[in-house]
């Protein structure tokens, strides 16, 4: 998947990226602004001295967060440009932004989906189980040497069991299917 | 006892801790570990330096603990030369400027001489910034004396603001993001009083948000993800065969020793400021060699200096990192940040008592950075052929175990599936605060801030009622310089576009009257 360098992108492509930009960062603010109203609401039931500090915390918060969606709203123009993709540095190491992620989406969705299935089987698993599996799994579908991918799941397991679970005695979390959670 | 006999006693019992078997054994696991993490394609020595966190809180030593993270944290700034000068492609930001004129040197077959200057800048940067550390302890100790509970509180919101206004391009998103973590740090049992806050029916949020499946989550998944999504390596072009001139390169940095103090003093003085981190010193220092060099136009070409500034400037800035950190609770860089959060997991306290009763700690944390960054050096310049070929190992095999140690170390933080689930939460996060330009250092500086603050802000109101706000010297001086740097951006601001206004205005009227 070739990376498509910034100053390419197609004015379709950067008004996409813009507006998609501008779409997120209300999403974000908004959702600070409820994280702080949420957690004014509940400081009401808190006993007084253990909510001064949050008091002062959750009002400085709802105000920047005011103000900076007054801001957006008024200045569009100058919001916009962290968001285009032409503004941005070309540092492919760096934080790329937008850009980046029109360029690679499906490589994207599939890391994220992979992100979320290691996740997903760790949770019903458990690490000891799940992180082997996600490894032989992955390297199997990426095509790598099947035997690499034998060798790697049952060597995880032999750490993850015998080196941290007997050797080091760490707890390591059971998924749910084991009773973790209870 | 006088006080620099003080001072270079606990230096000597620190370089005697530095020795000691388990200390030394954690720090060299970390400079291998950071030497190989720190130079896969695409992530980094934060990420290395996260992702040993968990497993270096199991070795049960602190001192240990501490001194495999500063090991990682001190190799970073060797082993990103190497490709940054054999490839030309710098592997973190941090090291665009070394490849600069590393790069057309390698060309040139001077390949030997840009490393060995990278490397030995990195050691004398690291000296020198330890020698400025001992020379201005003693006034750092006697501020430090002067210090209570309200003024490391207004420290560390000073740290904060900082942090916001210095990250990232938006000093309001910064800003929402340093509040953010405040937020999260007040989940669970409150300081002083015991009451359980914002926790809901879960029980396993009465010790708070869980520091390392955050930190693991924000900054470790958006680079894996991006790595997995990119599948390939950074190296593309082969690398330079030729490495000659090692020695040349050591010469270079001795005859520069003028070059190389200017930038050890920006190195720390960057360091020490909360949110500038080590790209900002490399740039300061390059524009100062560029600027104090008679032939400006060879820079970019493969002049020398152009590697000796930025490798000094990175290397001090780590030491300099130090000093605010252990001194006020307050990081001078990310890896800081986070480290000071693992402080906060093994209890150990920053302030006054790290610059008293256990300054020897403290100076076993610089040492171990110069010691590491010595030996890091050494590895180098045996094993730079076989780290260079790191660089092309494939994204598709990395990104699986990078991924599994990953989820391991996020579950050893509290041994709970609650570990994960936050992992999984500040992952999603983390990528899209990456690539929507929301700062994540801000965020991460509050939610281990805010435990510390909040103690402070308690024995302040505790003590001094409000007064400590008008009443005490110290405290003031620190409130204008919160005051400044929240309103320099929009008062900045606010006067370009009144410039810009009268400047329009002029025209206007300049064009009416022709």
């Amino acid at each position: 998947m070739a990376i498509t360098p910034e100053n390419n992108l197609q004015p379709v492509d950067r008004n996409q990226s813009i507006a998609f930009g501008r779409r997120v960062d209300w999403i974000v603010s908004m959702i600070i602004l409820i994280i702080g109203i949420a957690f004014i609401i509940m400081l009401q039931s808190l006993p007084g001295r253990a909510t001064i500090f949050p008091w002062f915390i959750t009002i400085s918060i709802v105000f920047i967060t005011a103000t900076y969606v007054y801001g957006k709203y008024r200045n569009k123009a100058v919001w916009d440009e962290l968001y285009d993709p032409d503004t941005k540095d070309g540092d492919e190491m760096a934080d790329t932004g937008p850009a980046f992620v029109l360029a690679h989406r499906r490589g994207v969705l599939i890391s994220l989906g992979s992100f979320l299935l290691v996740v997903a089987m760790t949770m019903v698993l458990g690490p000891e189980y799940a992180v082997p599996l996600f490894v032989f799994g992955s390297l199997l579908a990426r095509k790598e040497n099947w035997i690499l991918a034998v060798l790697s799941g049952i060597g995880l397991w032999v750490i993850i069991h015998f080196v941290f679970g007997d050797m080091m005695r760490i707890n390591v979390p059971v998924g749910f299917l084991f009773g973790g959670f209870n | 006892m006088d006080e620099m006999t003080i001072i270079f006693s606990a230096f000597l019992n620190g370089m005697g801790i530095v020795f000691t078997v388990p200390v030394f054994s954690a720090m060299m696991i970390g400079i291998v570990a950071g030497m190989i993490v720190g130079l896969i394609p695409g992530l980094g020595g934060l990420v290395a330096h996260i992702l040993l966190i968990p497993f270096a809180l199991q070795l049960g030593d602190p001192l240990a603990a501490i001194a495999m993270l500063l090991g990682v944290y001190a190799v970073t700034s060797q082993t990103d030369s190497i490709p940054a000068v054999m490839l030309g492609v710098p592997g973190t930001a941090a090291a665009l400027a070394t490849s600069l004129d590393g790069y057309p040197m390698a060309k040139r077959g001077e390949a030997g001489r840009a490393l060995s200057a990278s490397y030995f800048a990195s050691i004398f940067g690291t000296l020198v910034a330890t020698v400025i550390f001992i020379l201005f302890l003693p006034l750092l100790r006697a501020l430090v004396t002067k210090f209570s509970s309200p003024e490391f509180f207004m420290m560390v919101v000073l740290g904060l603001v900082m942090a916001a206004s210095l990250s990232g391009r938006s000093q309001a998103r910064g800003l929402l993001m340093a509040g953010l973590g405040l937020i999260l740090s007040t989940v669970g049992q409150a300081p002083g009083t015991g009451d359980p806050r914002f926790i809901g029916p879960f029980l396993y949020l009465w010790e708070g948000v869980p520091i390392i499946p955050v930190l693991l989550g924000l900054f470790g998944v958006p680079e894996i993800i991006d790595l997995a999504a990119r599948n390939r390596s950074i190296a593309t072009s082969a690398p330079v065969k030729k490495v000659s001139g090692l020695w040349l390169g050591m010469v270079d940095c001795v005859k520069d020793w003028w070059l190389i103090l200017r930038c050890s003093v920006i190195g720390v003085v960057t360091g020490f400021i909360p949110g500038l981190g080590g790209t900002v010193a490399e740039w300061m220092c390059y524009a100062n060699a560029v600027a104090s060099d008679k032939d400006k136009d060879s820079f970019g070409k493969g002049n020398v200096r152009g590697i000796i500034a930025p490798e000094t400037g990175t290397a001090a800035h780590l030491p300099g990192a130090v000093i605010p950190t252990v001194a006020f609770g307050v990081p001078g860089n990310p890896p800081m940040a986070v480290l000071l959060g693992v402080f906060v997991i093994l209890g150990v306290r920053p302030g006054q008592e790290m610059l008293t009763y256990k300054l020897d700690e403290t100076f076993m944390m610089v040492n171990v950075i110069t010691v590491g960054n010595i030996i890091a050096a050494a590895l180098c310049l045996v094993f730079q052929k076989y780290l260079v070929k790191l660089c092309y190992v494939r994204a598709s095999l990395m990104v699986p175990f990078i991924l599994a140690a990953m989820v391991i170390g996020a579950g050893f933080s509290r041994l709970s599936l609650g570990d994960i689930a936050f992992f999984a939460g500040a992952g999603i996060a983390g990528y899209v605060f990456k690539h929507l330009d929301w700062p994540r250092v801000p965020l991460v500086m509050g939610l281990i801030l805010g435990g510390i603050a909040e103690p402070y802000f308690f024995a302040s109101i505790d003590r001094y009622g409000i007064s400590w706000l008008y009443a005490r010297p110290i405290v003031l001086v620190l409130e204008v310089m919160i005051i400044f740097m929240l309103f320099s951006t929009p008062i900045k601001a606010f006067a370009a576009r009144l410039w810009k206004s009268g400047v329009r205005s002029e025209g206007s009227k300049h064009g009416d009257n022709t």
